[in-house]
């Protein structure tokens, strides 16, 4: 993977068809300060990967943030991760950005949401007003 | 019940033995007798020991002869004192590190408070700065007027310390040996006093605390008592503050080679909540019981002992209250309290509010309070904690059933409900006037309570207390070169996770610098501690190890939703992760922080089954 270029724009078509889901496994924060994100895609047949990353999107200025993704070669599903170095989110009077997976295939660009089912989880990990990690309960 | 051990009486191991206190108040507490007692009691299983003091007092002699008179101190046993041991030493003989230059004091300083010895000679010079508490230095001196010792704390103009120095003088007025820290002079000198024997410093000083526990010589073990509860004021045990004066010794528990609980239920609260080690022992206070069971024929029908100070810990509204129950239904019986303290005269005034004059009495400081259990039907303990309460032992010792509170420490070790006296709940004041009228009512369960009380009194004596001591003593003698002397113990991040799946985890190092002891990367391991906001104890997943080395132990461990969710409450919605770092006589809790700076962003599932970050 390429350092992590940086980019804005206006965010275009969210409704474009997917050629590969990027199934979430895990979200790592580093003691750097790196979001990493990893998990796997697996590409329809006949489907090629040019590029891949992860976009984040400020809710209220819909102002987005590209970061290149790197992925395993070979068989399927493709092993995908993603590095957002926290502190470079741009992202001025946000307090809010959702965050999308991009994949740009042999013909169009798909893009959807980081899919995490909220139902899976019931315990957050947050840290509390002295810096140290907690779990919060998440129906709470 | 526990701390049934057997009253088999192995010796005590053949080694020197001091018991450690700061210094020896005039009017001392329960510690300082208890620390004295065990001097007295050691001797008599035919190991003299000496009691170790630090405090600069002129007065050891003085008050060596009045704790003999008054019983308090056995005649074998010794008492020493850091200064007047060099007071009188041959101090070209001492050794010690070679003194260099005190840089000169630029500092102000105003003139000299003087104290004298009590033939009247000069013991002891002081300076202090103009703030009127800071030391500038401090001189002391001979019978013969000629300086020992001075302990300096130089400055520059712009009040900038240039260290500390504490130099020895010999009789021609030469340095001879110097330190840079008082526990370094203190150290030595224990060193010396245990002079390359096998020595037990036995500490019953937490303020003393921290001059031992540096103490490190291949002849000599420390073992630290802890006598009051380890939480700040008897809080809940898995969710309050560790006792400001314990939290030292908590925190570098390593450095000794035992932590002596008093009680069997505080040291599982303590294993509940922080884990076990090889160094966690458990040795019960000595309190001889009568040498006979005194009659049940002289114990007054409805008559009620409290032994204790008058102060807030002690809880004495809640026995005033219980009595104001019992008089309702039983007019006749009564309460008779000894001790004084702050709290004596508003005490007075609930008395006389609930018109209670002639059921509950006050009597003050009585000599040999504890004799008046030998006459009572019962006795009332309904304090808010304690770390073993004398008084309750004192009342089985003497065949008097307690109604006690079951409060953190000591009465459920003591107390077998039903058998030698009533546990109730604490705070609960009807049920402890319910079975005050009970024990009134019954004269054959308070006399088959009061027999059993006594009887079982036996393991509180200072042969089964000293018994307990030898296995102690042995058991940490015996693993000391197993212990582990590790310095800056701690755990550093690298990376937390959030699995889709509900789960997290987190790897990281542990590292540290080892003095001495097998390798401690193959003694070492970790778990991940879930604390429970709500209360109760922690949940403890062991973490795997990825890797390890000299001063390195590389750590990952990962929960699923379900080992997460695993025992909490209902209504505990927050819980707090720590590492806990364990192997052989190592026990240390780390609280974790939530890595990267704050705020910043963090990960989330929204309602809608997508990801989001949110700034926190």
């Amino acid at each position: 993977m390429s350092g992590a270029t940086l980019m804005a724009y206006r965010e275009k078509d969210l409704g474009i068809r997917m050629s590969g889901d990027f199934e979430f496994a895990k979200a790592r924060i580093t003691a750097a300060g790196e979001l990493i994100l990893t998990g796997t895609v697996c590409l329809p047949e006949g489907g090629n990967a040019v590029s891949a990353s992860f976009v984040v999107v400020g809710r209220k200025t819909q102002i987005e943030t590209i970061f290149p993704a790197e992925w395993s070669e070979g068989r399927q599903p493709l092993e995908v991760t993603g590095r957002i170095p926290l502190q470079a989110l741009e992202l001025e009077g946000e307090t809010l950005a959702n965050v999308y997976f991009v994949s740009d295939g042999s013909d169009r660009e798909n893009r959807a949401r980081v899919v995490w089912d909220p139902e899976a989880v019931h315990w957050l990990p947050y840290p509390t007003k002295f810096g140290n990690l907690s779990l919060k309960r998440m129906e709470s | 019940m526990s701390g049934t051990d057997s009253v088999a009486r192995p010796l005590l191991p053949a080694m020197k033995y001091f018991m450690v206190l700061w210094g020896i108040a005039d009017n001392f507490g329960g510690m300082t007798t208890m620390s004295l007692h065990r001097a007295g009691a050691f001797g008599e299983a035919g190991r003299s020991a000496t009691v170790v003091t630090f405090d600069p007092k002129p007065s050891y002699e003085a008050t060596t002869k009045r704790l003999r008179v008054q019983g308090k101190l056995a005649e074998d046993a010794k008492v020493v004192n850091v200064f007047q041991h060099y007071r009188t030493a041959d101090a070209g003989s001492v050794g010690g590190p070679a003194p260099v230059k005190v840089p000169e004091d630029e500092g102000e300083r105003g003139l000299p408070g003087v104290v004298l010895d009590p033939a009247g000679s000069i013991f002891s010079r002081t300076f202090l700065r103009p703030d009127g508490t800071t030391v500038a230095a401090r001189h002391f001196y001979r019978p013969d007027g000629s300086e020992y010792l001075r302990d300096e704390a130089p400055q520059t103009t712009a009040g900038i310390s240039k260290g500390r120095f504490l130099t020895l003088v010999d009789e021609s007025g030469a340095d001879v040996a110097q330190w840079r820290r008082a526990g370094d002079f203190y150290r030595f000198w224990m060193a010396d006093l245990a002079a390359g024997q096998p020595a037990a410093f036995i500490v019953d000083s937490s303020f003393a605390s921290s001059v031992v526990a540096p103490l490190e010589r291949p002849n000599i073990i420390k073992l630290m008592v802890l006598h009051n509860s380890h939480i700040s004021g008897g809080g809940n045990p898995f969710l309050g503050k560790l006792a400001a004066g314990q939290r030292r010794i908590h925190e570098n528990s390593l450095a000794w080679d035992g932590l002596v609980f008093l009680t069997h239920k505080q040291r599982q609260d303590y294993e509940a909540r922080f884990g076990t080690s090889s160094n966690l022992f458990t040795v019960s206070n000595p309190k001889p019981r009568a040498a006979a069971l005194p009659d049940f024929a002289y114990r007054v029908p409805g008559r009620g002992v409290m032994v204790c100070r008058l102060e807030a810990q002690k809880n004495v509204p809640h026995a005033i209250d219980v009595m104001a129950r019992v008089h309702q239904e039983r007019p006749e019986v009564t309460l008779d309290i000894y001790g004084t303290g702050s709290l004596r005269e508003e005490l007075q005034e609930k008395i006389d509010l609930l018109g209670l004059r002639n059921v509950v009495r006050l009597h003050g400081h009585t000599p040999n309070a504890a004799d008046q259990f030998e006459t009572a039907r019962f006795s009332l303990l309904t304090s808010r904690n304690e770390g073993q309460p004398l008084s309750l032992m004192e009342s089985l010792g003497r065949g008097c059933p307690p109604i006690a509170y079951d409060i953190r420490y000591g009465p459920s070790d003591v107390i077998e409900d039903g058998v030698n006296g009533f546990l109730v709940p604490a705070q609960d004041v009807g049920a402890a006037a319910a079975r005050t009228i009970q024990m009134c009512d019954d004269d054959d369960l308070a006399r088959r309570m009061g027999e059993a009380a006594w009887e079982r009194s036996e393991r509180f004596s200072d042969e089964a207390v000293v018994a307990q001591w030898a296995r102690t003593i042995e058991g940490a003698w015996n693993q000391r070169t197993d212990r582990l002397v590790l310095n800056d113990l701690d755990f550093r991040l690298s990376e937390l996770f959030y699995t889709a799946a509900g789960g997290f985890g987190l790897a990281g190092d542990v590292v540290w610098s080892q003095q001495s002891g097998p390798p401690a990367e193959n003694v070492l391991k970790a778990n991940l501690v879930v604390g429970r906001r709500s209360g109760g104890a922690p949940a403890f997943y062991p973490m795997e190890i990825v890797g390890k080395g000299p001063g390195l132990l590389s750590l990952e461990a990962e929960m699923t939703a379900d080992d997460i969710a695993n025992g909490v409450p209902d209504d505990n919605n927050e819980l707090d992760i720590f590492l806990q770092i364990h192997g052989n006589n190592v026990l240390k809790s780390v609280r974790i922080g939530f890595p990267g700076k704050s705020p910043s962003w963090k990960p989330f599932a929204t309602a809608h089954a997508a990801m989001s970050l949110k700034l926190v």
